[in-house]
């Protein structure tokens, strides 16, 4: 991994290109749990790698690659979701435009539908907390990723997981 | 293994499945294209100030020459009138 990170900061297309392979399905899944929106997920995922690709030059720890990555992701998605809050403030009906709701059943599998719901009722800090740790980041990792402690990370996920299982009621739960 | 694992699952299947075929293409063929510099765009709002700044100059310096030609008019007018009275014995 180190080597292709090495040779995709040199500009080697076909070591950029593996990368984005490689990442592409997990980023997606991050974008898609912090947004919740089908919509956004390529906009978005394509966002992340196109800032990846720029910035990769400037990334000094080729081992931290992935958490980089997905601090990136991360960081993208919560101002995609600022932008759009600050865009229902002029725009009187893009909030109607943009919460249309995919129906139930469109999105997948009723256990999809009921983490998405639960998702939903989270703020989004706390989906992008549970996303990172759902990408196996370590506490460490996701505090540098939210500029917190490790003890805010901590007691933030604690509470978070605890609402998330609260508002989640899978299929065998109905 | 928790009740959410296998929603989790399904939620990242599902997103990747949101990606249209060629998408890695497609990031690299974007990140390739030029991105405006600091300095171009600076470049480009200093010319638009001065644009405008040349603009308002331009009607101000009119509006006060049509302003002064009036009065001046008018001034003239007025000395004509005022000789006109002092011809009178």
């Amino acid at each position: 991994m180190g080597q292709l990170v090495r040779r995709a900061q040199k500009g080697d297309e076909a070591a950029q290109r593996t990368l984005v392979v490689n990442y592409q399905r997990r980023i997606a899944g991050f974008i898609y749990a912090i947004t919740g929106r089908g919509d956004a997920v390529e906009d978005l995922a394509q966002q992340v790698f196109i800032k990846m690709i720029r910035a990769l030059g400037r990334l000094q720890e080729v081992s931290q690659f992935e958490a980089w990555l997905f601090r990136l992701a991360r960081n993208t998605c919560i101002d995609h979701l600022r932008r759009q809050k600050l865009r229902r403030i002029f725009t009187p009906f893009a909030a109607e435009h943009e919460n249309i709701p995919e129906p139930p059943g469109a999105v997948g599998s009723e256990e999809l539908d009921a983490l998405r719901h639960a998702l939903q009722q989270l703020p989004a800090k706390d989906r992008a907390l549970l996303a990172l740790a759902q990408e196996g980041r370590s506490q460490v990792e996701m505090a540098e990723a939210t500029g917190t402690t490790v003890m805010a990370v901590k007691a933030r996920l604690h509470r978070a997981r605890e609402k998330l299982r609260q508002f989640y009621q899978g299929p065998h739960e109905t | 293994m928790k009740p959410e694992s296998h929603a989790w699952l399904a939620l990242n299947h599902r997103a990747a499945s949101l990606l249209r075929a060629g998408f890695a293409d497609r990031v690299l063929r974007a990140a390739r294209e030029a991105v405006p510099t600091f300095a171009s765009q600076f470049a480009l709002s200093a010319a638009t100030a001065a644009v405008c700044l040349a603009v308002v100059c331009f009607v101000h310096n009119r509006r006060v020459a049509n302003e002064t030609a009036r009065n001046l008019a008018a001034w003239q007018e007025f000395a004509a009138e005022a000789q006109q009275f002092g011809q009178f014995p």
